[in-house]
This record gives C-alpha cells, structure tokens and sequence, in this order.
C-alpha cells in the first residue's frame, strides 16, 4: 500500500476533515508536553470505536507504527511519534457517556477531559479522584495510559485504583472489554496491565471509572519554611503521626518565584518552602487532623501556617500548585522535569542532594512536587540556546534519577517512562523484570507497532528526536 | 513427568537440601487439592530455592501447585495434574517494615496474624480481611485476590500490592511490599435489625449520608428474616461516635433498632463476615455487582434453603453459602445470569472438590479469554504451574 | 513502507525573524489552554488552538513551514478572545503572538473582501461624520422597507447577512456639551470615550452611561473630535484632557483593552511611548471603574433575573470578571444566576460573526444553550459586539430574552422611573 492510498483509505474512515497530512496541520502533533519533538506523517482523528478499529487494521495492513494521543499534556514524550507514522488522536472521542451515581461509576470515551467527569457530577456530590495538574486539559485515555497520579493520590490513589475496565481495540482491530463494571472480574487482570502500558498494547477507546462521594469537610493549610529541610521534616513527622492527608504538596522558593510570575496567589516570595497540607473527611476527623498538621508544623519551625478561610482561597492555592509547571516559563525558556520516587522518610536527603546536583552542574532547579508520596518533581531549568547546556541538563536529570534509585525509590511516579526516560529503566529493573514486561507486549502487539520505541530501553532511531527548537531572541529572561 | 517422584525429590534435596522435600505419605495427604494428592512437596527456604524448584520441576516436566497456607486451596477448577506442591511456608521472614514510609516487605509464605503481630509495635496493619487469617499466607493473599469488607475504605488487594490474581498460573510470589495504614484510635460496630426492606432502605441512606463506614455488611441466617446490617467504623474517638450517632438515626428513621456491639461481639461478627467465603463443608456461591444493584439481587435469588446470605454493601460482593450438594451446583446457571442482566457476574468460590468435576467454577468465559491464554503462554508455556485451575482451565 | 519523514532541523523555506517573537519562547507546550479555546472545543484539531497556533507561528520563524493559505487559515480561526491568556500559567501573551502573525499575512479572505475591509478600516471608522452618514442610509434603508423588498430578493447568503444586521436606532448620541456635570458631590473628573459606533448602534447606552457616572459624582468630559478608539487622540501631543482626569472610561470591552495596550503598540516610538504608557494606565472599563469609587447613587429595585456574558475583551483582555457582577449584585431584587461557560466567546469577535460564520453561529448557538439552561428574563453584556450578537441569538436560536449593558440596568436602579420589564 503507497502512501496516497493509504490516506485515501483513512478519508474513507473517518471522512477528508479528519485526516491531517499537509506539513501546516501535522508539525502542531509533533511535541507533547515535553521537549521532544518527531513529526508524524499522518494524523487521524477517529470519531468513534468502530473508526478507531478500522484504521487499527489499516495500519496493521500498511505496516505503519500508529501512536494514540490524548491531549498531549504528558510530560515524558509518551505521545511523540518516535518512529512517524499515524499519530491518532482521540481527542474527538469525548462523550461521557454514562453517569450511574447510585454505583458510582461512570463510562467515558478516552477523549473526555479529567477535569469534565468530576465538573459533570460535581453538583451531586461526587468527583473522580485523580487530579494531574493537567487536569483541565488532560485526558482520562492519556491518564490511563500514564496511570497518572495528582496530588489528591495521598489519599485515594492513582489512576489504575479508578478505573474498572476499559474498552480497547487489540492489534487486529478486535474490540474487547477488560475488567468491566465491577471488579475482580475473574482472570488475569488485564485492566491493571493496560493501565500504565502507555499506548503500547493498544487503544483505549472506553473507560469504566470509579466516583468518588464529596467529603463532609476540607481543611487546607498552607506552611510556610524559611529552611528547606525544616519543611521536608515535616512531610516525614505527618505521616509518621499516623494522618494520611488528602494531600501533602512542597513548593520551593524558585517555583514560587515561577507561580508568583506567571498567574500570581500570592504564596510568599521570600520563603524556601511552602507545605500545602490538604485533610477531608467527616468535619470532626478533619478538625482534629488539621490542628494536629498544624502543631507538627510549628514544632518545625514554620514560620506561619495559615488555614484557608474559604473555598475561594482553597482554590487559589491549588491554582497556583496546578499551574506550577506551566509558570516555568516565566523563569526560563525551556524546562526538563523530572519524575522521581523517593521513600518520604528520605525527602530532606533527596532534597539535599538536589540542591547538590543543582550546584554541581550550575543549573537552577525548581522542585514542585507530591511531598506525601515521595514525588518529585524536579525542573531543570535551562535555555536551550546556551551551548553546551542541554547536555548538561541530560546529566543533571540522569544525577536526580540515579539519586533516587540510591535512596530506594523509583524513575517515575506518575509521568510515565515515554521516550524521556526509557534509558534509565534499566537502573530499576534487571534484565528478567523487562524481559515478563516484554512478554505481556508481545501478547498484546507482536508487530511493536503500537506507540514503538517507548517504555523499554530499545535503542529506537533517536537520531531523528529533534530537541525543542534553538533560535531565541536574548533578553528575555531575566 | 519424566522422572519418578523419587529422582525428582533426591535431585531437589541435592540443591535444597533435605529438609526441603518430603514423600512421607502424611504429610502428602495434608497437601491435597480436590482430592488429588500430590507425589512430593517441596518447601524452599530462600527466593533461590524456589527458583532453583522450579527449574527442577520443569526440567522433569512436573507440574507445580503454589501451596502458602492452603485456605483457599478449594478455590480454582481442579487441577488438571498434581505432581508437586511447593509449600511457602517457610519463607516467612519480614524483610523490612519502613514504618515512617508505610511499607513492608515481606517474604511470601509470612501468614497474615504473625505480619500483623510484628507491625503492631508500630502502631500500623496491613489492611487485609481475609479468611483464617493466621493460616493465610501473604502471598497466597495476593495469588487469590483474597479482598474482605474493608476494602472500600483502605484499597482491594490490587491496590495495596501489584500483580495480582493469578492464582500461581503465572509464576511464584516469593517477596512483596505492601502498603500499611496506622492502627486507628478507635473501632467500633453498630448493627441495625429489621425486615429486608427496611434495611434496604436503610443501606441506601446510609451511603446518601457523608458517613464513611469501613464496612457495611448486609446478612441472615438461613431463615428469610431477620436481616441486620453491619458497619464498622474507624478512626479519631469522635469521628467514631458521630457514626454511631448518625446510625442511630438512620436506624430510627429506617424503623429498625440498632445495637452498639461490645468488643466480643464486635470480634466475633467480623470474624464470622471474614471466614464466611471459605468455610468448610460448604458451598460458596460469590456474586459481584454494582453495589445497588444488590438488594434487587438478593429479593430474586434468597427463597432458597438452607442458604446464608452475607452481602458486602460496600463493594458489592455477595456470598451465598449453600448445602453441598448436586441441587446447590444446579443454580449456578440462574445466578450467572441474574447477574450478568446486571453487568455483574457470579462463580463458584469454593466447593468440595467432587462438586466441582464437569464445569467452569469461574463462570462466563471473559471476554479477553484468547488474551489470557497467550499471556499464560508466555509465562508458562508448558503448562506446569497450577494446571488447569484458573478461568477458562489454564 | 516508506512514508516521507522529516528530518529534524528540516528548513524548507526562509526564516522570518518578523515572526520570532519573545513570547513564543515563554510557551512550554503544557497544553492548559486547549481546553479554553473556543475553536479547539469545537474542532478538536491541535491547529486550531492555541498552543497549536503558537507552534506554527514558531515554525514560521523558524523556516520550517511556510506562510501559505493553509497556515493563515489556522491563524484567521482564532477569534482572539484571549480565554487561552487566563488559562496559561506561564501568562504567554497569545493575543500579541496572534497579531503580530497576522500583521505579517495580510488581511484574510477574497481581494474584494480586503478591500472592503480596508475602506471600513482606513476610510470610515475614523471619520464620524462619514460614518454617520452610513448609518443614516442603513437607518433609512431598514425603515422606509426597502429592507423587506430586498430580503425577499436577495440570494440565501447574502440574506442571512442581512438578517445579521443590527436595526439602526431612532437616535444618535452625539451630547452637544462637551462637559456633563456631577449630580450631587462631585467626586471626581472622568474622560468618557463615547466610541465611533457606539453613539450610533447605543447611543442609549452611552446616554445611561453618562447618567450614572453623573448620578455617581463624576464630572463627564465627552472630548470632541473622537475618532476610533483613538479619540483621546494621543498623538495629538499630551492630551489635555488625559492629564487632568482620574480615569478614561470606556464602555465597550473592545475599545477598553485596545486602549490599555497604547503602552505596549507605541513601546517603540521614543517620542510617545511614556505618554502611552501613562494614558493606559489611566484606561478603565465604566464598570471597573464604577465598582473601584462605589456607588453613592440610591439604588431602587429592578426586579429582574440575569445572566452575565463576559465579554472576551473583558474577562481575558481586562481582567475584569468581579467588578460587574458585583455592581449587578448590588441592585436590589435583581437575581444574577451564572450560566455555563460564562466567559466563553460567544462568536461575535469583531468581524468574525461575517468572515467566519460558520464558526460563529457553531459559538452562539452554544451559548444561547447555555442561556436557556439559566431560565433568565435577560443577558447582561457590557460590550456593543456582544450585545449585537446575543441579540442576534435570540432571534435565531432563542431565548427570547433581553440583551442589556451593564450600564443599562444601572442606570434603570439609578433613576426615578421604574423600568422593570412588564
């Protein structure tokens, strides 16, 4: 099959509109939310299940690599075309398409925004639990092949404790349902394998979610530090106490100055840390966790711990926590965040040996992150112009990674391995861990034809990774 | 198998050591499953020697039964062969307990009571109900996706440990880490008493209300009513007793009477809810549904005798515990379908093994069958681990 | 098989440093704004949203695409309503990328079209008596029924156009005095910028306007000789009027953020750019302003349930979201209930309803939906392009509800007659 007939088969599926090829509409698919950049040859955006099959086995037939994209909010390059191909989007699978309060479950195509489910039940009193920082734009088909997390995951979980089955079209265009309604459908849980296997088994084209009940009450406090270390304490005394807040969020004195740049709330510019310390539950649960939060953290020192007043200064806070990322570039053109784990009780080391890298590769870094789970969220901050510096930034990045592996933890938390990271997968799993991880793909996509040369550290043709572009005019940033 | 159960047993007492295999004939017969004995058991002592086990094994084509604390050995579709059973049992250590992380590591054949006992120093517990507690092991926990009331409140199996629910058809756990949860300050139990509709309505009030109960058991005994309701409630002293008071109301209001348990009773209750899906003697029917759908459920399905009824409001879960007998296995069909019409499904959980010879205990085939059976295939491709007990006889 | 690739660094064309703008680099691809466009929510397609806008214009500058009818397509879409600027964390100036890329594509559409578009522009808006002129012909055209001979001949299209046109009112507001004194303490002296279609299409609303801010304490000073939006003429040496007053006020959205972005359009013209500077800084929209001093006027009750459409030039080009709400709040028996998506364009954007209508009647009709659900008496819209085009919608898709300017309530709780609708 040529070329031409290929896109003529494809217009034929999904209709002329929907099939993108000129260089003017395909360049916009080639970067997610990271700095990765490889152009597709064909974009499609299917309308519905039986489209997404039919161009499935199409591209099967062709042999073309087919790379499924949400919102492309990810962070770690999952929904670059590494190798070109199809990029299919799924943005215009976007119905939800039921709401069953009374089970607390809801169906939703992949293209639905996070934020949209819990706006569609919000005046019920439910939610969906999993809140990425994207989540006004990111899509629960990206959060299920990512199993995202989000700050609220103290409490309640990822991604992959939500969701109770997807619909996902297989390799050979076959439509089939994992898990389903309820849990412990019998059988291997193949649910829980596709969550997380970013886009490398197949397509997500249904989602069974959990809802979750509103609390009674929500008490958020927000510690300010004038040490970093003092706040880092604190995240490891609260949990050791025996609270599991909602959420448990750390702020650095550089993302501040990022927040307070771009879309300002008003966190203080001169402290080196601040804690948002989040409790829900029943209002005589959340009143005795909120004032035992609040004395561990004046026995560490912070110098003023404020509880919202109401609704409106709650969300400005989460605002400003959510829009952390995205304010990097008030601070530097580029930015490479990381994604490590670290055991809690090992933050102030963590954060030490951060601010250590940071000196030795003369890089700023600006650390936002899920304190309460050991997440980091570390952001070299950098400018791609400067020669030499991306290099630099690639060390430093592979320094805080193989940190948090010495410490007993993880490469990603909750990004993903995408392209970003896939070299350093090897550091946390040996040689028979990928090799069962590489069994489950090859049941799933004998071709790895499916979002090729991501997830396992096969050499892919990274010649081709274009790096976000160099030309930038001087003087920007201050 | 290609070697007589003797050459096999001296081969793995050569690399295990003696004490790590027995053919003594009593202790073959404690090893049953659906009354088929086994011809050696294996007991490793480390992770190596269950590797080392297991490539014996395969090396001789035997097939393997995982074995941790054999309660839920009458889970599964017969085996199809059982040559060796490898026992966990003495891979039993605490790796380590990061108390400031919640974490524990754990070798998988440690039973739930003697990790439980260690974390309590702590102040902290594995959140898991399973049944038998202290014979179960950890890892057989985990293989058998052994979820009690609780785990709406703290997380399904799934969600504390990962890769779940093989049913030892794909490999042998040896280590894990799970996730703790603090001990709480205070527990107690409220059991409200009345006819089925009224506690219908009163479950269904209950979760309209902001309470977050850790569990919520529905049951009755044998007879058609009374039906009482269970829940559990955990946390700070106060947040406790505004369950209790809020009960209390509800219960009013739903016109039936409620009952504050004393720390007998309350011990007592929710051993009987943990134990219920595998008591002996019994057959046990589980019925998964979206958890409104079960009080529908139970009016079609609870005119039969001699049935207990005990029903997971929480996590829509019900157990039927039924007479062993030809008629109890006849009504699977009925329960599948009652419970497929509500998008849910039904199996046979545990049943004598001569109950169970001709059918699939798992129910309807899923839907990803074919899938199932290629990643078995990639995992064990000859078939040996735990033959023919899982969905679909893999 | 072999698809064509592209290789990194590919430049296929020439660079256009006119394009490589500082904000383009201030961009992180993070993708928050997608969401919040208007275009994206309808199409779902990456180039036709902001962050996908903001990587062609990159690839403009870059060379890596070229600046062909395809790619001016995805940037004439954008209605400019600027959602994507209060949803971006990193507060990326989307509009100025926007413009600065169209400046480099000319005018979009037939040549015809552009030279229409280029004589309303250069020969009509700034010239009020020609512009009144028209409007008198438009007036007469629509009363004397010549518009109903012509609506039956015309072609489907050019009808419907038609039908878009607003009904020209009775009268014009053109003050005779120039200076329109406080009633009551004076407190203040404000420069009102009565706008180049303003006076003609609501000259009843720059009437209330007046009233208000008079019944408010404030000396009005209409400056004679406006032209658009550049009436408080700075060229025209430091404006007199400017350097006494304690505000410029405007009651169109439009013309308020165009006014507070001087500063910024004249950044590089040595001999203006600090007098620019200071007379944005003294630009305010009539209900920020009013809603910074308070009112002091008595307010008797509308009794009256509206909804309240942010005008895009004014939630995301002003940030100005509280302010009128909070003076509609402050009228006695008057219910505000906010509908969905309340800052969401409503598709009029400027010419957009004309060049690009299929877009436009998509965005109304939407948002007449989202009116509808609220069960409301009227629509307040404190700017002529929306009121125009909500008027508009409740023609075409309903409800039938009145279409108001903030100041047209305000000004009905400040006066003696009771105006509630009937």
């Amino acid at each position: 099959m040529n070329r031409e007939d290929l896109i003529g088969e494809l217009k034929n599926i999904v209709g002329d509109r929907f099939v993108l090829v000129e260089k003017e509409d395909v360049i916009v698919y080639e970067q997610d939310g990271s700095i990765f950049q490889v152009m597709p040859e064909i974009v499609v955006l299917p309308g519905d299940v039986e489209q997404v099959s039919a161009v499935v086995k199409l591209a099967k037939q062709a042999a073309v690599p087919i790379v499924p994209r949400g919102s492309g909010t990810g962070l770690a390059g999952g929904a670059v075309p590494a190798e070109g191909g199809i990029v299919l989007s799924l943005a215009r699978l976007n119905r939800i398409l039921k709401i069953d309060l009374e089970n607390r479950i809801a169906i939703v195509e992949p293209g639905v925004i996070n934020l949209d489910v819990t706006k569609a039940v919000a005046k019920d009193g439910f939610f969906y639990a999993p809140d990425p920082s994207s989540q006004a734009a990111c899509s629960i088909g990206g959060n299920v092949a990512n199993n995202s997390g989000g700050p609220h995951t103290l409490a309640y979980g990822v991604t992959t404790n939500h969701v109770l089955g997807v619909e996902a079209v297989l390799d050979d265009g076959v439509i089939v349902w994992l898990g389903g309604e309820v849990p412990d459908t019998p059988g291997y849980d193949l649910c829980g394998v596709f969550v997380g296997s970013e886009g490398t088994l197949g397509v997500v084209t249904k989602v069974a979610v959990k809802l979750m009940q509103t609390r009674e009450s929500v008490r958020t406090l927000l510690a300010i530090f004038d040490e970093m270390d003092n706040a880092t304490q604190t995240v490891v005394d609260i949990t050791a106490a025996g609270i599991i807040p909602a959420a448990l969020e750390m702020m650095d004195r550089t993302t501040i100055e990022a927040i307070e740049r771009g879309a300002p709330v008003g966190f203080p510019r001169d402290a080196e840390a601040v804690l948002i310390v989040e409790i829900e539950g029943l209002t005589e649960h959340t009143d005795r966790s909120a004032s035992l939060a609040r004395a561990i953290c004046q026995r560490n020192g912070a110098r003023e711990v404020k509880l919202a007043a109401d609704e409106a200064e709650r969300q400005r806070l989460w605002k400003g926590r959510k829009g952390a990322f995205g304010a990097m570039g008030t601070l530097a053109p580029n930015y490479y965040v990381q994604d490590g784990v670290v055991p809690r009780s090992k933050l102030p080391e963590m954060m030490r040996r951060i601010a250590a890298i940071s000196k030795q590769f003369n890089l700023r870094i600006a650390n936002v992150f899920h304190a309460g789970d050991g997440n980091l969220h570390p952001n070299i901050l950098f400018d791609m112009r400067a020669p030499g510096e991306l290099d630099r930034v690639i060390e430093a990045g592979a320094a805080t990674l193989r940190a948090c592996i010495e410490l007993g933890g993880s490469i990603t938390g909750e990004h993903g391995v995408g392209l970003e990271k896939k070299a350093y997968i090897g550091l946390l799993f040996n040689e028979a861990d990928l090799e069962a991880m590489a069994r489950v793909r090859r049941v799933f996509d004998p071709d790895n034809r499916f979002n090729p040369a991501k997830l396992f550290p096969t050499p892919a043709s990274c010649g081709e990774i274009r790096l976000q572009p160099a030309q930038i005019p001087a003087g920007l940033w201050i | 198998m290609k070697l007589t159960p003797d050459q096999l047993a001296q081969r793995l007492a050569a690399e295990l050591g003696l004490d790590a295999v027995s053919l003594d004939a009593d202790r073959l017969a404690t090893h049953k499953i659906d009354d088929k004995q086994p011809v050696l058991v294996c007991t490793p002592g480390t992770r190596d020697q269950v590797s080392a086990a297991l490539r014996l094994c395969a090396d001789a084509a035997a097939s393997v039964i995982p074995w941790g604390g054999g309660t839920a050995m009458a889970l599964g579709n017969p085996p199809r062969r059982v040559d060796v059973v490898l026992n966990t049992g003495r891979l039993n250590g605490v790796i380590e307990h990061d108390h400031a992380n919640l974490t524990v590591t754990v070798e998988s054949g440690i039973s739930l009571t003697a990790l439980q006992q260690r974390l309590a120093d702590q102040r902290q517990f594995g959140p898991f109900d399973p049944p038998f507690p202290e014979r179960s092991s950890v890892g057989g926990i985990v293989a058998a996706n052994l979820n009690g009331p609780r785990r709406g409140c703290y997380g399904s199996v799934r969600d504390l440990v990962i890769g779940i629910g093989s049913l030892g058809t794909l490999g042998i756990i040896t280590e894990l880490t799970l996730r703790l949860v603090p001990l709480p300050e205070s527990v107690s139990t409220v059991v409200a008493a009345g006819t089925f509709s009224q506690a219908e309505q009163f479950i269904r009030e209950l979760f309209r209300s902001r309470l977050l109960p850790t569990a919520v058991i529905l049951s009755n005994e044998r007879a058609h009513e009374p039906w009482s309701v269970a829940i559990r409630s955990e946390g700070f002293e106060e947040s406790v007793a505004r369950c209790r008071r809020d009960l209390d109301t509800l219960a009013v209001q739903a016109g039936m009477s409620a009952q504050l348990l004393s720390a007998g009773e309350h011990e007592e209750l929710w051993r009987a809810v943990r134990d219920f899906p595998l008591q002996d003697k019994r057959l046990i029917y589980r019925i998964t549904l979206p958890r409104a759908e079960i009080c529908d459920f139970l009016h079609r399905a609870q005119n039969w005798p001699d049935t207990e009824t005990t029903t997971d409001n929480v996590n829509g879960t019900i157990w039927l515990a039924c007479a062993p007998t030809k008629a109890s296995v006849q009504r699977f069909s009925d329960l599948a379908t009652l419970a497929r019409a509500r998008r849910g499904h039904a199996m046979i959980f545990a049943a004598p093994g001569d109950l169970k010879q001709g059918f699939e205990v798992w129910g309807d085939s899923p839907p990803a069958f074919s899938l199932m059976r290629d990643v078995k295939h990639q995992f064990d491709p000859r078939g040996l681990l735990n033959p023919g007990r899982f969905v679909g006889s893999l | 098989m072999e698809l064509l690739r592209n290789k990194p660094g590919d430049t296929a064309t020439t660079k256009v440093p006119a394009l490589d703008l500082p904000e383009l680099y201030q961009c992180v691809h993070c993708g928050l704004c997608l969401n919040q466009c208007p275009t994206y929510r309808a199409l779902h397609l990456e180039p036709e949203s902001p962050r996908g806008r903001i990587h062609l214009v990159k690839a403009a500058a870059e060379g890596r695409i070229e600046l062909n009818d395809r790619f001016k397509e995805h940037i004439y879409l954008c209605l400019l309503c600027r959602a994507c600027e209060t949803a971006c964390p990193s507060g990326v100036q989307y509009g100025r990328i926007a413009e600065t890329a169209r400046e480099q594509l000319g005018p979009p559409g037939s040549p015809f079209a552009r030279a229409v578009l280029n004589f309303v522009f250069t020969r009509l808006l700034p010239y009020p008596r020609r512009l009144r002129f028209v409007f008198n012909l438009l007036r007469l055209y629509q009363r004397s029924g010549l518009q109903r001979i012509a609506r039956s001949l015309l072609p489907g299209k050019l009808r419907e156009m038609d039908s878009m046109l607003p009904t020209v009112p009775a009268k014009f507001y053109y003050p005779v005095t120039s200076i329109l004194p406080a009633i009551g303490e004076r407190r203040a002296k404000v420069a009102m910028l009565n706008g180049c279609v303003m006076p003609l299409l609501f000259g009843d609303v720059n009437e209330a306007t007046v009233r208000v801010l008079r019944r408010n304490g404030c000396d009005v000073v209409l400056p004679k000789n406006q032209i658009c939006c550049g009436a408080l003429n700075i060229h025209n040496g430091e404006s007199a009027a400017a350097k006494q007053m304690a505000a410029i006020v405007v009651n169109s959205a439009g013309c308020g953020a165009a006014m507070k972005e001087y500063g910024y359009l004249l950044r590089d013209d040595l001999a203006y750019r600090d007098k620019a500077a200071r007379f944005s800084s003294l630009v305010k929209d009539t209900g920020e302003y009013l809603a910074g001093i308070g009112l002091v006027a008595g307010l008797r009750p509308v009794e009256m349930t509206v909804t309240y459409q942010d005008p895009c030039h004014l939630a995301h080009g002003q940030r100005v979201r509280a302010q009128p709400r909070t003076l509609l709040q402050s009228i006695p028996g008057l219910k505000l209930v906010e509908m969905d998506g309340a800052d969401r364009c409503c598709g009029s954007a400027g010419i957009y309803n004309l060049t690009h209508a299929d877009m436009s009647q998509h965005l109304l009709k939407e948002k007449m939906q989202a009116v509808t659900a609220t069960h409301v008496d009227a629509v307040v819209a404190p700017n002529p392009g929306c009121m125009l085009q909500l008027r508009y919608g409740t023609q075409r898709f309903g409800p039938d509800v009145k279409i108001y300017h903030l100041m047209d309530l305000l000004d009905r709780a400040c006066s003696e007659t009771d105006l509630t609708p009937k």
